[in-house]
């Protein structure tokens, strides 16, 4: 059953008493809140996911709210993952980007049984494009226009990769466009479903797209990657592709994951397995037809 | 550094190396770490790991394989990558 069959009442019951369970991709993840306008937020944006009510959750996320001390008139957030606070408390109306960081946390720190790359992952033709980028490279931007002409969304964050056969999990959250994407994606694709814009935060303002309702329902259908590309958004550049060392490649994904020194050999027999199997290329963009025109002409030559 | 130093390489037989056609990538289990290294730094480690030598040594070595003249200013690009190497903890003095 999908959040959106049930009515939102029994949404909020859910999410304010026994807790939510959702399916993302390979984990299920249990979230409380008591906070109806990010129950509000929440099912309109998770309204494709798959409820797992009577599943074992991998993680079980809280938000909650608190007094502040120093202005206590005012109420803040607070992110839990097990009970514990990683993060300190924040705007009330941050709800929701702090629920989504606090789950993206929760996946880089508890999951090492998959090696973690920091990359986009979109999956085209039956094979997995990597777009493993530093923050501010535009890879959520890049991702989100993909996914809505024709790629299949995997993540926007992670690349969870099974290290021993190659195989890679889809896991479709929310996508968080930030500042000038924003506007940016609303332009070309009026047709997103946005939540709303959440000013102020510490990586300015945020609007989270939903994934496309295929992408969600196909989240248990893995793939080997084919391409590696690193992508940067330059305002006005043109459209350049370049071939990147197997080399370069191996050392710009590896110093880009999340748990490759934990993982240590396993984690370089993995790469250097992923870098032989696949064409990898630095990519300059700033049109974003052109940049899906070239990226569809590059699978298609498969 | 020394040019009388003799140099030898640190747990080599630890490593993992993949050749990737004249750049490597070197996972040391002893850091934890992957390392990219050139054809001229690993000339240089898989060197020491058949014999310790001076920065002396190596450069007539490599002067041979590289067909470069083993002048002052080739030797002081050596031990650029032994200070490298050494940093890394990839090589180690030995006298």
């Amino acid at each position: 059953m999908m959040v959106n069959q049930i009515p939102f009442e029994e949404f909020h019951m859910l999410l304010s008493k026994q807790g939510l369970r959702v399916a993302v991709g390979p984990f299920n993840i249990c979230i409380h809140t008591t906070h109806k306008p990010l129950a509000t937020k929440l099912y309109m944006l998770y309204r494709h996911y798959r409820l797992a009510q009577d599943e074992i959750a991998e993680f079980h996320v809280r938000i909650v709210i608190e007094r502040s001390f120093s202005n206590p008139l005012t109420r803040k957030v607070r992110f839990l993952l097990d009970g514990q606070s990683p993060f300190e408390s924040f705007p009330l109306e941050q709800a929701l980007a702090v629920l989504e960081w606090g789950i993206n946390l929760a996946i880089a720190v508890r999951v090492n049984h998959l090696l973690l790359l920091h990359s986009a992952v979109v999956e085209k033709n039956g094979h997995v494009i990597l777009l493993p980028a530093w923050p501010g490279s535009g890879k959520t931007t890049l991702c989100t226009v993909l996914t809505h002409r024709g790629f299949r969304l995997f993540s926007d964050e992670f690349g969870l990769m099974e290290p021993h056969q190659g195989i890679f999990y889809p896991i479709p959250r929310l996508m968080p466009l930030k500042n000038e994407s924003i506007e940016a994606i609303r332009n070309y694709l009026p047709e997103v479903v946005m939540g709303q814009l959440i000013p102020n935060t510490q990586k300015g303002t945020v609007a989270h797209v939903c994934p496309s309702k295929e992408s969600i329902q196909l989240s248990k259908q893995v793939a080997k990657a084919k391409w590696i590309i690193f992508p940067k958004w330059i305002a006005n550049a043109p459209l350049k592709i370049e071939a990147l060392s197997d080399a370069q490649a191996f050392m710009l994904l590896a110093s880009n994951a999340f748990n490759y020194e934990v993982l240590g050999a396993t984690a370089f027999q993995a790469v250097t397995h992923l870098i032989s199997s696949c064409n990898s290329y630095k990519l300059v963009y700033s049109d974003f037809d052109e940049v899906i025109a070239a990226l569809k002409k590059l699978v298609d030559e498969v | 550094m020394s040019t009388h130093s003799f140099w030898q390489s640190n747990n080599f037989q630890t490593l993992l190396i993949e050749d990737w056609g004249g750049e490597y990538t070197v996972f040391q289990p002893d850091s934890g770490k992957t390392h990219y290294l050139n054809q001229m730094s690993m000339h240089i480690l898989s060197f020491l790991n058949q014999h310790s030598a001076s920065v002396f040594d190596i450069s007539s070595h490599l002067g041979e394989q590289f067909e470069q003249n083993s002048d002052k200013e080739f030797q002081q690009n050596i031990q650029k990558i032994l200070y490298h190497l050494d940093a890394l903890g990839l090589i180690k003095k030995v006298k």
